[in-house]
């Protein structure tokens, strides 16, 4: 590839890279840093160690909101994995139909949930 | 969630703008905040304009705070941004210890006078409350709103209730008899109360709170650095609140998008502040009567009855110039005169020991004889506890009790129990 051909493809895909790099990895970082701090914004940072975890880990609803969460993503993954293949798999035989509902699938995707 | 987050920032923004144009005024001018409450407004903008005119060398410059959903979000938008007033006089008592560990606010037992005129205006009960754990005072005690009991005596007296129920027992026998009576008469929907179910800290105000300040004669619900209200007095309010619900005397719905239910006579009575007279006066039907009680008590409760007193008071800021010649100016706002102005204007109650006694307050409250109850009330009220995370209690205690009061998915012992432990794991290592 050459050199200028490199360039433009950094500079196409720059903008995805700035919105990850603000709005994920930072905030993601941020959060870890903040999480071995005490901070209420209006008073110095101050760095606790591992309080912050100390107190997670004796929180009475963590453990249940994580065996939750675990729950939820245990039944919701594989039936969001199995439906969309098992139509994905229907979508792309002969069927009647078959551009309009590939269309109405692709529209429904853009949708706001 | 992003989306939220980046409206909620570009508002914290653009409040912090607002907030620095506001601060653009003579480097020797003094900014002043109070509540966007229109009738505080009226008083303060004329205590400013008197104070500006006898003192052209010290000008103030007043505004109502500015917008933001709550008045504790635009405070911390204006400290972080550092364009906080020299003086805000509608501080939430809960968040002062907050302000003051940050080093935000001046400390006022440090200015000339503040000490004197503070022993003169308040009782020793008050001046306790607002004493900082570092011992320093940063607040002017100015207003309270004690909560009381709202009824509609009619609705009782149609029900067969021949006293105001007072107590536990005699609350939830007129709830039997309130239910019994509108089936009877086939009279619709009709309850005995109504309180908000939402589990925001703030809602606390009017259920739990003063209740629970009523059954304990004002009990603290955080001392030391742990919760204190995993007691019989927290799981005694927390029982009665949630037998309201269970027997179907106050509705889980909020009623809204309806006239007023109370002056509607859906519902028999509320708990509620003084504020509330105002509005009734203007919208009740002819002939509509409502009067007012101490919240309901434990059956065996002895001697005076608390209520929370919704306090708000006065602060200066660290970025105040000259926090002596700020609270020469405070002084004018709480002065006697001041304080039967301020009551006149706007309703509330100034702070201070001798609203009852003092001839200053008697020809307003003559006039408006709905307001003795509160007066009476205003003896026996408590703010809250000098302690830092206030919110942050009140909200855990929320969510307990919209499981426990409001839903009864768990008894009240288990969760007085959970919200007490939960407040312990957010003082601990602090």
């Amino acid at each position: 590839m050459s050199k200028s051909k490199t360039i433009s493809s950094y500079l196409l895909v720059s903008p995805y890279l700035a919105h990850i790099l603000v709005f994920v990895l930072f905030p993601v970082g941020f959060s870890l840093f903040l999480s071995f701090h005490e901070w209420n914004i209006i008073s110095p940072m101050e760095y606790v160690g591992l309080s912050n975890y100390e107190k997670l880990l004796q929180d009475q609803y963590f453990l249940k909101s994580l065996r939750n969460t675990l729950v939820f993503l245990g039944i919701h993954i594989p039936l969001q994995i199995s439906i969309a293949l098992g139509l994905a798999v229907i979508l792309n035989q002969q069927i009647w139909f078959r551009a309009f509902s590939e269309a109405h699938f692709l529209c429904l995707s853009w949708y706001p949930v | 969630m992003r989306l939220r987050h980046q409206v909620y920032i570009s508002c914290l923004l653009l409040i912090g703008l607002a907030a620095c144009r506001s601060h653009q005024q003579d480097d020797n001018t003094f900014v002043f905040w109070s509540s966007s409450n229109p009738e505080e407004i009226k008083f303060t903008k004329q205590y400013v304009d008197r104070w500006n005119q006898a003192h052209p060398e010290i000008p103030f410059f007043f505004q109502p705070v500015p917008e933001g959903q709550s008045s504790e979000e635009v405070l911390l938008a204006a400290v972080v941004g550092k364009t906080t007033p020299d003086i805000y006089a509608n501080m939430w008592q809960g968040d002062v210890e907050d302000f003051a560990r940050s080093g935000v606010l001046v400390p006022l037992d440090t200015l000339d006078g503040f000490l004197e005129l503070l022993y003169q205006r308040c009782d020793s009960q008050v001046i306790r409350e607002i004493t900082s754990a570092d011992g320093h005072i940063y607040q002017v005690p100015w207003k309270v709103n004690p909560i009381m009991m709202m009824y509609n005596p009619d609705m009782f007296q149609s029900a067969g209730i021949a006293n105001v129920p007072a107590d536990y027992s005699s609350y939830l026998e007129a709830g039997k008899k309130i239910k019994a009576h509108a089936q009877a008469a086939k009279l619709g929907n009709q309850w005995l109360g109504i309180s908000e179910v939402n589990p925001i800290w703030w809602q606390r105000f009017f259920n739990f709170l003063p209740l629970y300040y009523a059954s304990s004669q004002g009990a603290p619900i955080v001392k030391d650095g742990k919760a204190a209200f995993n007691n019989e007095h927290g799981i005694g309010v927390f029982t009665f609140l949630q037998a309201l619900y269970a027997k179907d005397y106050f509705p889980r719905e909020q009623q809204k998008g309806q006239s007023d239910p109370f002056l509607a006579a859906r519902i028999a009575s509320t708990f509620i502040g003084p504020w509330t007279i105002e509005q009734n006066e203007r919208f009740k039907t002819e002939g509509f009567k409502y009067d007012f009680i101490h919240m309901p008590v434990p059956d065996s409760m002895k001697g005076p009855i608390y209520s929370y007193g919704d306090p708000k008071n006065m602060v200066i800021f660290n970025t105040c110039k000259d926090p002596e010649r700020a609270w020469l100016f405070l002084q004018t706002l709480i002065s006697p005169e001041a304080d039967r102005d301020f009551l006149a204007l706007s309703g509330q109650f100034p702070r201070r020991k001798d609203l009852e006694s003092n001839i200053l307050f008697a020809d307003y409250l003559q006039a408006h004889p709905k307001l003795i109850p509160f007066v009476q009330q205003a003896k026996y009220v408590k703010g809250m506890d000098s302690a830092r995370y206030m919110k942050e209690v009140l909200d855990i205690i929320s969510q307990e009790y919209e499981a426990c009061v409001v839903y009864g998915q768990k008894t009240p012992e288990d969760a007085i129990e959970a919200a007490a432990k939960a407040v312990d794991l957010l003082y601990l290592n602090n």
